[in-house]
């Protein structure tokens, strides 16, 4: 019987690596095809143009990057953040375009304590690409150490944003959220008014609140909403990548030539992080009413409690809240402008 | 089997094993790939080859599984399969690239996940980016993406291919194919003081996806100077409700911000700017890529092929073993009687 057995294996075992190779073979040859008859026939012979060259990118030494990169997560990885920091600027100057390695290099240098240094980094990471969860938590981190607590906030509610559920960097965000909103004095006593005072939070911000909100202007300057007492505020919160926001625009622009100008203030406020930017996608929209910036979200979400965008304040004379309209609308219509007008 | 490595290889043989294995794998399959930093195909070839020795340990200590060639094939077919898969993710390469149009295809900016014995062969990949079309349906529906690349040839001539989303270029074992992920270039000179020229273009993003959003970084070459470019669009390119055709703009200029001053060009212009000279040339497109290696997919399938026909020969043989007269007979003869008791009573005897 184990006779039988070994002769079954030694006889099997050939023959289904005949049997792999050669359907391999055939597979490869016949249903994949080869190069030459994969790729489509050539359509024509045309010398491609002649400055095909003019415009080649510096040369990168993959290889070499990719090992630069793995020396560097060894490196941080090992408690070593100094010869990480080495590791990644050295793969940096390979190739400058890759968002986990700002990501990275920013951790090695909060771990150095060059926060200056480190929430370039982040921001870097961030800039390439903005879905990058893991430069928000840096950035928080870092925010955190200089003490702003606000900025801190800001994008470790990004980083909560961008993650899955089971990220098990999510329970140490949201703690962290806890305790600095905490520290902030923004969450209520216990938990059975956390309801009610969120509820209530809207309705009582109160004028004064408001008006000392600090509005970056989009040529670099700052501003508060003072500026706009005696006036009611139409406070349009907003970001370029939020479509709804984006549709409802026009219809801000042509409530704001609608309206009386002594009485009455179209205001935008963008969420985006490139004043220059936002700039110009106004421009191409015509929009041409005031627009302020606030990239960490400090007073969207700080002092004028956003959660969703568009969303859209009135605000009273004397800077207190009216009315909270989550959504778009189609501003220039007349039952609208009339909302608008009775509020006093 | 007897011996010192009977119970480790028991233990390896473990159903509980294969079963965390394939769990492994799909999982990594299914939320892996959003980390550069993070080696897909490493990650994903540990359970294969561990899925490979548990197939082998199985063979090895169950009997059952040896008896007919059947059998054995399928489980060996299966072994094989584990570790063709595990090889082709270590030599494997899934990656992406952005070419701009007229321009050469250039295998150090692609990124993506390589395994770390992928034989790097793109070196030998040599193209040139030409122009593409892409139809929209109306409600901005991509239909096909037809994109022209010239390849190399031997002399001076170039071969002119188009290569689709589902039309691929394979050069090298490699098969490139168009994504949604195309743009607008803009292809920009600058001079600088010395009067050396550098030439480049910069890949705004995506478009129509980011039509908001026309702009990115740039920094002067030789310098450390941040310079911002915007490309302002008069005109609609397209009408979200209306079939349209992509397409470079006519009459698009190129905004220019560096420490707050603002530069419009349009084409052929030139302006001041970093202790040199910026001309704007002219705007290209740029198409965006999917690039994949899969050396060993061809022998993948055709171990599938092989696992299914002696999955299939084992069954047949059970079929034909089967005495099906003898079932017949013990099948209820009177009605209303209970098949299951008359089963177990035919057992029983």
């Amino acid at each position: 019987m184990g006779m039988r057995r070994r002769n079954v294996l030694s006889l099997v075992v050939p023959i289904i690596a005949a049997a792999v190779i050669g359907f391999g073979f055939a597979i490869d040859r016949w249903v994949i095809g080869s190069e030459v008859e994969t790729a489509p026939a050539p359509t024509a012979i045309s010398p491609p143009s002649p400055a095909i060259e003019v415009a080649r990118q510096p040369e990168v030494d993959n290889a070499h990057f990719k090992a630069l990169f793995a020396r560097g997560i060894a490196s941080l990885r090992a408690g070593d953040p100094g010869q990480a920091v080495a590791a990644f600027e050295s793969a940096q100057r390979l190739n400058p375009k890759v968002p986990a390695l700002y990501a990275n290099l920013g951790f090695a240098r909060l771990a150095l304590e060059q926060i200056d240094a480190a929430i370039e980094s982040f921001e870097s990471s961030i800039a390439l690409r903005p879905s990058q969860a893991n430069a928000y938590f840096g950035l928080a981190e870092a925010r955190e150490r200089q003490g702003d607590w606000e900025a801190a906030l800001g994008a470790m509610r990004v980083f909560v944003h961008l993650t899955p559920e089971d990220d098990p960097f999510r329970r140490r965000a949201l703690s962290a959220i806890w305790e600095w909103e905490t520290a902030l004095d923004r969450r209520p006593s216990n938990d059975s008014d956390a309801a009610k005072a969120e509820t209530a939070s809207s309705e009582q911000t109160k004028g004064p609140d408001l008006l000392k909100a600090v509005l970056s202007r989009l040529d670099g300057g700052s501003d508060t909403l003072a500026r706009y007492a005696g006036k009611t505020v139409i406070l349009n919160v907003w970001a370029t990548w939020c479509a709804p926001c984006r549709v409802e625009l026009p219809s801000l622009q042509r409530l704001s030539e609608k309206l009386d100008s002594e009485r009455y203030a179209v205001v935008g406020l963008s969420t985006d992080k490139d004043p220059d930017f936002v700039r110009e996608f106004l421009r191409d929209v015509g929009v041409s009413y005031p627009n302020y910036l606030d990239p960490g979200r400090d007073t969207a979400y700080g002092i004028l409690k956003i959660e969703s965008y568009p969303q859209t304040l009135l605000v009273r004379p004397d800077g207190s809240i009216a009315q909270r309209i989550v959504g778009a609308r189609a501003w220039d219509q007349p039952e609208m402008v009339e909302n608008i007008e009775g509020i006093n | 089997m007897t011996g010192f490595l009977d119970r480790p290889l028991r233990k390896l043989a473990s159903l509980r094993v294969t079963l965390a294995c394939i769990g492994v794998a799909v999982a990594v399959a299914l939320f892996g790939g959003g980390e550069e930093s993070w080696p897909v195909g490493v990650t994903i070839a540990i359970p294969f080859g561990i899925l490979f020795f548990n197939l082998l340990a199985a063979l090895a200590t169950s009997v059952t599984l040896r008896t007919g060639p059947g059998l054995l094939g399928f489980h060996l077919a299966l072994a094989a399969l584990a570790l063709l898969a595990a090889a082709d993710r270590l030599a494997g390469l899934s990656g992406h690239i952005e070419v701009t149009e007229g321009v050469a295809f250039d295998p150090s900016l692609v990124e993506g996940d390589i395994g770390p014995f992928h034989p790097w062969n793109l070196d030998n990949v040599r193209f040139v980016q030409g122009g593409f079309d892409i139809d929209y349906d109306p409600g901005m529906k991509r239909r096909d993406t037809v994109s022209t690349v010239y390849l190399a040839g031997d002399g001076q001539a170039s071969r002119r291919v188009e290569v689709g989303d589902d039309t691929p270029l394979v050069v090298g074992g490699y098969r490139f194919y168009t994504t949604f992920n195309k743009g607008f270039a803009p292809l920009v000179t600058f001079t600088d003081g010395a009067g050396v020229a550098h030439s480049g273009t910069i890949h705004l993003p995506s478009y129509p996806l980011n039509y908001y959003k026309q702009g990115n970084d740039w920094t002067i070459p030789g310098t450390r100077n941040p310079v911002k470019v915007w490309l302002h669009l008069p005109d609609e390119i397209y009408e979200e409700e209306a079939a349209w055709r992509f397409r470079k703009p006519e009459n698009a200029s190129l905004v220019v911000i560096t420490e707050g001053a603002r530069q419009e060009m349009r084409p052929g212009e030139t302006i001041s700017i970093g202790g040199g000279r910026l001309r704007y040339e002219e705007l290209r497109s740029w198409m965006g890529y999917t690039i994949s290696y899969n050396p060993l997919v061809p022998w993948m399938l055709a171990t599938v092929v092989v696992a299914i026909g002696c999955l299939s020969w084992h069954v047949a043989g059970k079929f034909r073993a089967t005495s099906w007269e003898g079932k017949a007979r013990a099948r209820p003869s009177q009605p209303g009687v209970d098949a299951g008791m008359e089963r177990r009573r035919v057992y029983v005897r």
